[in-house]
């Protein structure tokens, strides 16, 4: 299968789809006048501060998001790591439920929180991870992101069974991930953000080539094996966090993309990273597309969609592999 | 005397949290152009002995130098360039492209960034040719039978250029033939082209009919390096491997032939008996200090 | 709360309680939601001896239901009639009432992210409506739904209400809200209190409540 003709088809089409439809009923020629900057003011409104940013943004994410994960699958040489494996996600829940316990007011405090409690188990499961001389160790790294991640889980238990603060168990449909903080902000903040450790990992990508053959022969082909995880590391939790504050958590997307990749492409990092980025940003898109249309006025979360639609590619994709 | 590739100068080695040395007090030198075979039991101390020489390991004691540089010191990517290594194991995660699995060996030449040029794709092409793995290109890593993946994963060391191949036990999952067009591969390398051969092994017996210098390691200390004929002898290899030998000649090569316990020992069962007891106490001891240990142990 | 109520030690949640502290208590009746998260606490103490009831209590009409079931299980009939009789005349004449010709058309906003509504499935669309206004989200038969921006300003409520009392929350200034018209003109009716929390008595009170505040804001 040509690679770049079909990725680059399917983002156009899915950012299209994400524009296009909604639970308003909006007509393609309505969409296309007010894209064009036509149309009554609350159709301008629906496309342009609600439809666009938030496809652009759901895109933006999904690709973060796939290229973690196939960063972190070869740093931990474990094909079922995720970007929320880390400890992430429990971190992040941690700090949500606690802002809004505590009361944290302002329109970006469960964000921030999230993202402050994602970076806090960042740095303990890094300070566990590190052995004698500085050494990273992945096998201690993975066990530390489950073990600080189920702690957090359990002190977000706690703080639900024990605070009187309403709405706490709201906080934990944020969690759930979506796009509805989507904003023309958000996808500005996120994407300045995320420019920055996107690239740091893209420009590593020989350098995954090499570590995916295990941390001895990376040695032997020229890797610093140690600055290099360290780097991968950091750059991959930094940009995860910063995909929990803008959408909270949306599984799957990091997990499969990357493998439905190798399985169609092969495993060469330098392709394997900007290809994983435009499917998990078309996928993304496109679930957010049909999570907010196809049963509305409900909405589903977008991760349900992720799950639904990914799982049987996905085994299509690990059949087809195996044999 | 040429330059030394290797040079390990009282050099020993001790795991963390180990109570005694795994390599104590190495001495040994691969001068340019040789062609050096490394030998010994298992858990003696060759692997770590090459984890000090290819700079991996940083020696407890001693100096341990890789191209006149603390070996340590040298920057992967610079040393890459110069000393190419096939490791006795290694499993991919994730499939690859033969070819694409062959040209990781240009990665120290083109570094992070610069794209292949027409010559990184000839050197892929003719490592592939002479690691007799061209019909393979186009396959999966993971569909490769053991053999196909090690010619491979030597391919990968040959597209690397490298001054200095080292094998570590990198014949051991290969069948008879393949096993010698290895060892064939290398002498001729080092022998048309000047590269220096580094080949640690099992194979006492092959080995000894390519190389030009046997290092025997032995309880973390070399006890005995020079030219197969004089090294090879049998008190020093029954001592070693602690079993009952015969050496025979073959065109000049020293042979190693284990004898049986049963019926080929007229004469020398007493003093064998209480060698053999000897040097399984001393094995004993080590099996707690050497962290290696493991992976040859599965090997062997 | 009522005074009285408050004197009342808790033994824990309403939902999935610690029986273990109910029954230190030696109550001679324990009253459940009815709640499948209950059954579990409802069997365990029905088989050490406790005398139990579970009690519906997610419609309006639940109420009258609930008074009569509860005065009899303590042995206040009459009371308990008397109670559900005042209340569903209370209902019928707030049924009854003249309707605004042109009733505000409201939302209910219960969550802002993701947003969630109050549909027709809900007490507090029952509040709504017998305060004379049109639930926007009242053809949805769940008591509350996930919902996005957009299907929200699609619908275009003149009115936000608040359930919890915030009059000005944080976040209304998120620039994806803007886009909701009664959002950004802070047309919010806010209302706190248990009465809009869950059916009780008091509900009608909360509707009177709840018109008097729908009619000021529409002058």
């Amino acid at each position: 299968m040509k690679r770049w003709p079909v990725l680059l088809g399917l983002a156009v089409l899915a950012l299209a789809a994400g524009v296009a439809v909604g639970p308003a009923d909006l007509s393609l020629h309505q969409v296309a006048r007010a894209l064009g900057g036509n149309g009554d003011t609350a159709t301008l409104a629906i496309v342009r501060d609600l439809r666009l940013p938030r496809t652009l943004l759901a895109f933006l994410v999904g690709g973060s998001l796939a290229v973690t994960g196939a960063v972190l699958q070869a740093l931990v040489r474990n094909p079922l790591a995720d970007p929320y494996l880390l400890g992430l996600s429990g971190g992040a829940g941690l700090g949500a439920v606690a802002a809004i316990a505590l009361g944290v007011v302002g329109s970006w405090g469960v964000p921030l929180a999230a993202a402050a409690g994602a970076l806090a188990a960042i740095v303990l499961v890094y300070r566990l991870a590190v052995v004698a001389d500085a050494v990273l160790d992945t096998r201690v790294l993975l066990l530390a992101g489950v073990v600080v991640g189920s702690f957090a889980a359990a002190l977000v238990g706690a703080i639900l069974a024990l605070s009187p603060a309403e709405g706490l168990r709201s906080a934990l449909l944020w969690l759930l991930g979506g796009f509805d903080g989507a904003s023309w902000t958000a996808l500005g903040i996120f994407a300045v953000y995320a420019t920055v450790p996107l690239a740091l990992l893209v420009r590593e990508s020989r350098m995954l080539d090499l570590l995916s053959l295990g941390e001895e022969p990376a040695r032997f082909l020229g890797a610093d094996v140690e600055p290099l995880k360290r780097r991968l590391y950091l750059a991959a939790s930094l940009l995860t966090a910063a995909a929990v504050a803008v959408s909270g958590i949306i599984g799957f997307v990091g997990l499969v993309i990357p493998h439905a990749v190798r399985v169609l492409w092969g495993a060469r990092h330098g392709s394997l990273l900007p290809s994983a980025f435009l499917l998990g940003g078309s996928l993304l898109a496109a679930a957010d597309a049909v999570a907010r249309t196809a049963f509305a006025p409900l909405s589903l979360p977008v991760g349900v969609v992720t799950a639904i639609v990914g799982v049987p590619v996905f085994a299509v994709l690990v059949r087809r592999w195996a044999t | 005397m040429g330059d030394l590739i290797f040079e390990a100068r009282g050099a020993s080695y001790r795991y963390p949290g180990a109570r005694v040395d795994a390599l104590a007090d190495v001495h040994l030198a691969v001068p340019a152009g040789a062609l050096v075979g490394i030998v010994g039991p298992n858990g003696c101390g060759k692997t770590t002995l090459l984890g000090l020489l290819l700079g991996t390991r940083r020696p407890t004691a001693g100096t341990a130098l890789a191209l006149g540089r603390p070996a340590s010191e040298w920057r992967r990517r610079d040393l890459a360039r110069r000393v190419a290594v096939v490791a006795q194991r290694e499993e991919p995660t994730f499939p690859l492209r033969v070819r694409d699995a062959v040209s990781l060996g240009r990665y120290p030449h083109v570094g992070p960034y610069r794209p292949f040029a027409e010559a990184d794709h000839a050197a892929v092409q003719a490592a592939l040719e002479r690691a007799d793995a061209l019909h393979l290109a186009d396959r999966w890593t993971q569909t490769l039978s053991g053999g196909e993946w090690q010619r491979v994963r030597i391919a990968r060391a040959l597209a690397q250029a490298p001054e200095v191949l080292v094998l570590d036990e990198a014949t051991a999952n290969l069948d008879l033939r393949h096993e010698m067009e290895t060892f064939e591969l290398v002498t001729d390398l080092v022998r048309s082209q000047g590269l220096t051969g580094v080949l640690v092994t099992h194979h006492v017996n092959l080995v000894a009919r390519f190389v030009d210098v046997l290092a025997v390691i032995d309880g973390g200390h070399v006890v005995a390096a020079g030219p197969p004929a004089e090294v090879l002898r049998r008190d020093i290899v029954e001592r070693v491997f602690a079993w009952p030998v015969e050496i025979t000649d073959w065109r000049g090569v020293p042979q190693i032939v284990p004898l049986m316990k049963r019926g080929e020992m007229a004469g020398r069962a007493e003093e064998q008996r209480g060698n053999a007891a000897a040097r399984q106490h001393e094995q004993g001891a080590q099996h707690g200090r050497d962290g290696q240990r493991g992976s040859e142990d599965q090997r062997g | 709360m009522p005074p009285a109520a408050l004197d009342v030690p808790s033994v824990g949640d309403g939902i999935a309680p610690n029986v273990e502290a109910i029954v230190a208590r030696n109550p001679d009746l324990v009253v459940l939601y009815a709640s499948t998260a209950n059954t579990a606490a409802g069997e365990r103490l029905a088989s050490v001896g406790v005398r139990t009831m579970t009690l519906a209590m997610d419609r309006l009409e639940h109420v009258p239901a609930a008074a009569q079931a509860l005065g009899e299980a303590v042995g206040a009939q009459t009371a308990a009639d008397s109670l559900a009789a005042w209340f569903t005349r209370g209902l019928d004449s707030a049924r009854t009432a003249p309707r605004p010709a042109a009733p505000p058309r409201v939302v209910i906003l219960t969550w802002d992210r993701p947003p969630i509504v109050i549909g027709g499935g809900s007490f507090q669309h029952e509040l709504l409506t017998l305060a004379g206004a049109e639930n926007v989200f009242g053809d949805l038969p769940q008591p509350s739904a996930q919902v996005a921006i957009e299907t929200i300003a699609a619908r275009n409520p003149d009115l936000v209400v608040l359930l919890d009392g915030d009059p000005n929350p944080a976040w209304a200034d998120r620039p994806e809200w803007q886009v909701v018209p009664a959002v950004r003109q802070r047309r919010f009716v806010t209302v706190r209190g248990t009465e809009f929390a869950r059916p009780t008595p008091r509900a009608l009170g909360a509707v009177r409540r709840l018109r008097t505040l729908l009619d000021s804001v529409a002058r």
